[in-house]
């Protein structure tokens, strides 16, 4: 298990941008489960919508981007000291919402490399809350050195 | 549906065009744009339709539709295990 600190010194993404509180599971190079409750008290309720908040679908998908993240970087030798790369979204197919979340809800993000070469990972994602599942689909990770044009 | 039909409609929508555009010579990366991850997508797919696994060494193999189909139907005619067709 890794907790929040542990987590931000994986991602290079940096709070308040790190949409992943606690991984729960772990299995190097396999699949990874990982944990984020959403908070009244973040930024988007008030705006996404007012009155009616719902956590953003984008904040979902960039939920699991982070997740995969940690997984990829826990399962390689990406940690070494230097390291220019982290991971990018390459590409989202046959991705789907099926239920909004609401402040309060905790979503439950469990993710399963399906293909993996050096520096690139196709991942399957199930999002759930509680046993419903709200969002499941497959995505693409490219590794970037940073300085490059992202290609 | 034949399966050179069938790996057609899986790239076709990868590369994000439509089926009677897709030249089967065409190549991936320097005639259609593709990148390397759009390939693994493509092998990924291949070996989920499918239920083979294709070693991804055989990506190098893999530039060109009728290619993927070679590739496929050669993984198909042995254990579904496919390391150096």
């Amino acid at each position: 298990m890794l907790t929040y600190d542990e987590i931000c010194k994986l991602l290079k993404q940096k709070s308040p941008f790190v949409f992943v509180d606690k991984v729960l599971e772990l299995e190097q190079g396999k699949r990874i489960v990982a944990l984020k409750c959403i908070s009244g008290s973040e930024l988007f309720p008030a705006l996404h919508f007012p009155g009616s908040s719902v956590y953003p679908g984008i904040f979902i998908i960039e939920s699991i981007a982070q997740t995969v993240s940690i997984l990829c970087t826990a399962s390689s030798d990406l940690k070494a000291e230097g390291d220019v790369q982290f991971l990018a979204l390459g590409g989202i197919q046959n991705f789907q919402f099926l239920h909004v979340v609401k402040p309060g809800e905790c979503i439950r993000i469990e993710a399963e490399i399906i293909k993996a070469v050096p520096g690139m990972a196709i991942v399957k994602a199930t999002v759930k809350t509680g046993n419903t599942v709200i969002a499941k689909g497959q995505m693409s990770f490219g590794a970037v050195k940073e300085g490059k044009d992202g290609q | 549906m034949s399966l050179e039909c069938e790996i057609k409609n899986i790239v076709a929508e990868i590369v994000g065009v439509e089926e009677t555009q897709l030249d089967p010579d065409a190549n991936f990366m320097d005639d259609l744009g593709l990148d390397s991850l759009r390939a693994l997508e493509i092998l990924a797919a291949i070996e989920n339709k499918y239920s083979i696994t294709i070693n991804p060494e055989l990506l190098q193999r893999m530039t060109t539709l009728n290619k993927v189909i070679d590739v496929t139907k050669d993984c198909l005619n042995s254990t579904g295990e496919c390391q150096t067709c």
